[in-house]
């Protein structure tokens, strides 16, 4: 990023590479539609080299990347007057009774199985588990981007992942259910 | 709570990277020896895995399209660079032709202009309004130069400048040379040093203050190297006050002129590295 601000365009690549996964599978995540993550992927970037002057070298270069992501997101669910609330639907597949095991589920179908249980958690428990799965990003860089303490990221992390588990639980099968 | 619960409640958090060292190999010595524990970390493992799962990858055609978007904007940035608009470059001159005047007036008491003449004043004037218009040139243009911010660096120079000749409006240099040559450093200076010294001194005096806080102010505008950002930002004020300090020093002779100037170039230096550098280490530990 120091090379970058000092006009080496070949640094913004090689930060444009280690990035463009996470971000672009975070925003799709969080507004479920390719043509809006494919803008709001643009602007992310675009963001990136209009302010980085504004980048302090000292801090965590992901927080501040996936806190301008988060910043977008919000202001496009602001200029459609939508609010954010927890995920609600999307009930029809975990209603049926599996009869795959989870242990024996093809990477797909996990993956598949996984993303609908995430789709209902409450929505501060799923931005924090996409920014962590997918962002990969730190407990601290979280703190940072969604303004909060580190504890309270925690614990969210933690009842995430016990709500994931019970939403998955018809999953396992009776020997393996604790 | 016991053992395993706090385990448990831990499992996450060590999966996802966030228990490292003697936590992370605590956890680790649990679960070797508790098939219960063991058990809950693979179905969490399951669902990290399934997150994991859930990636795809960035289309190519938007991975492209990003990055020729970033560079026609660099490019865009790149080609304005070294150009103003008329209506900055009118701008530009007014400011500096009004920075010249506001100079002249706040110096007037402190200056000898009978001690030049009427072509020598003129040219000096002319010089200083081109250092001024220079210097706002580089604030409205945002020019840049090995990833400095010239405009930021004269930004100081401006500010640091403004605050100095008012000092010297406010304390006029005759008080200051005679509370310094009154106090024991001043004298034994003076008595080592001679005029020299007292002017060295003045010049520190007018200068250091005025670019520390002027640094402190735009600490932020300042970035990349501290050396680079610290010896243009206390040139570019040192260069702007040059004019004012040959003025003042019409009826004397050159070596004071030298003095005044050695001291005001070391003053500004000292003022601004130590603004940044105060700057730079409250930012970071903030």
């Amino acid at each position: 990023m120091v090379a970058y601000r000092k006009g080496e365009l070949t640094a913004f690549d090689t930060l444009f590479f280690r990035y463009e996964r996470k971000v672009y599978n975070f925003l799709l995540k969080r507004v479920g539609k390719e043509e809006t993550a494919a803008d709001l992927f643009q602007e992310v970037f675009l963001r990136v080299h209009k302010n980085r002057e504004g980048f302090n070298p000292q801090a965590s270069f992901a927080a501040w990347l996936f806190t301008i992501a988060h910043n977008l997101i919000k202001d496009h669910y602001k200029r459609r007057g939508i609010e954010v609330l927890s995920a609600t639907g999307e009930q029809a597949v975990l209603e049926a009774e599996p009869t795959t095991p989870f242990s024996q589920l093809a990477r797909k179908e996990l993956g598949e199985a996984v993303r609908q249980a995430l789709q209902q958690l409450p929505n501060g428990q799923r931005e924090v588990v996409e920014l962590s799965a997918y962002g990969g990003l730190r407990y601290p860089e979280i703190a940072q981007v969604t303004h909060q303490s580190v504890g309270a990221v925690k614990q969210k992390a933690h009842r995430a992942f016990l709500n994931l588990r019970e939403k998955l639980r018809p999953y396992r099968p009776k020997g393996e259910n604790a | 709570m016991n053992e395993c619960d706090r385990v448990q409640a831990e499992l996450i958090h060590l999966l996802s990277g966030n228990v490292a060292g003697r936590d992370a190999r605590a956890l680790e010595h649990h679960l070797a020896g508790c098939p219960r524990c063991t058990e809950e970390k693979r179905a969490l493992e399951m669902i990290w895995q399934g997150l994991k799962a859930d990636q795809v990858e960035t289309p190519l055609a938007l991975r492209e399209k990003t990055l020729a978007l970033v560079y026609r904007e660099a490019r865009a940035e790149l080609s304005s660079a070294w150009r103003l608009g008329p209506l900055k470059i009118a701008g530009g001159v007014v400011a500096g032709a009004l920075m010249t005047l506001l100079s002249f007036l706040l110096l007037r008491h402190e200056m000898d202009l009978t001690a030049l003449s009427s072509g020598s004043l003129f040219i000096c004037a002319i010089l200083w309004g081109g250092v001024f218009i220079t210097a706002f040139f580089w604030m409205l243009g945002r020019f840049r130069l090995g990833g400095l911010l010239l405009g930021a660096a004269s930004s100081v120079g401006l500010i640091a400048l403004t605050l100095s000749l008012s000092a010297a409006y406010l304390c006029p240099k005759l008080h200051v040379i005679a509370w310094w040559r009154a106090s024991i450093p001043g004298a034994a200076v003076e008595a080592l040093l001679g005029e020299g010294g007292t002017y060295f001194a003045l010049g520190v005096t007018y200068s250091l203050l005025p670019t520390f806080l002027a640094s402190l102010l735009f600490g932020r505008s300042l970035h990349g190297d501290l050396w680079k950002n610290g010896l243009v930002s206390g040139f570019s004020f040192f260069l702007l006050l040059l004019p004012a300090l040959y003025l003042q020093c019409t009826p004397f002779a050159l070596g004071i002129l030298v003095s005044w100037s050695a001291g005001t170039l070391v003053g500004a230096l000292a003022g601004v590295f130590g603004g940044l550098g105060f700057y730079r280490l409250s930012a970071s530990s903030a």
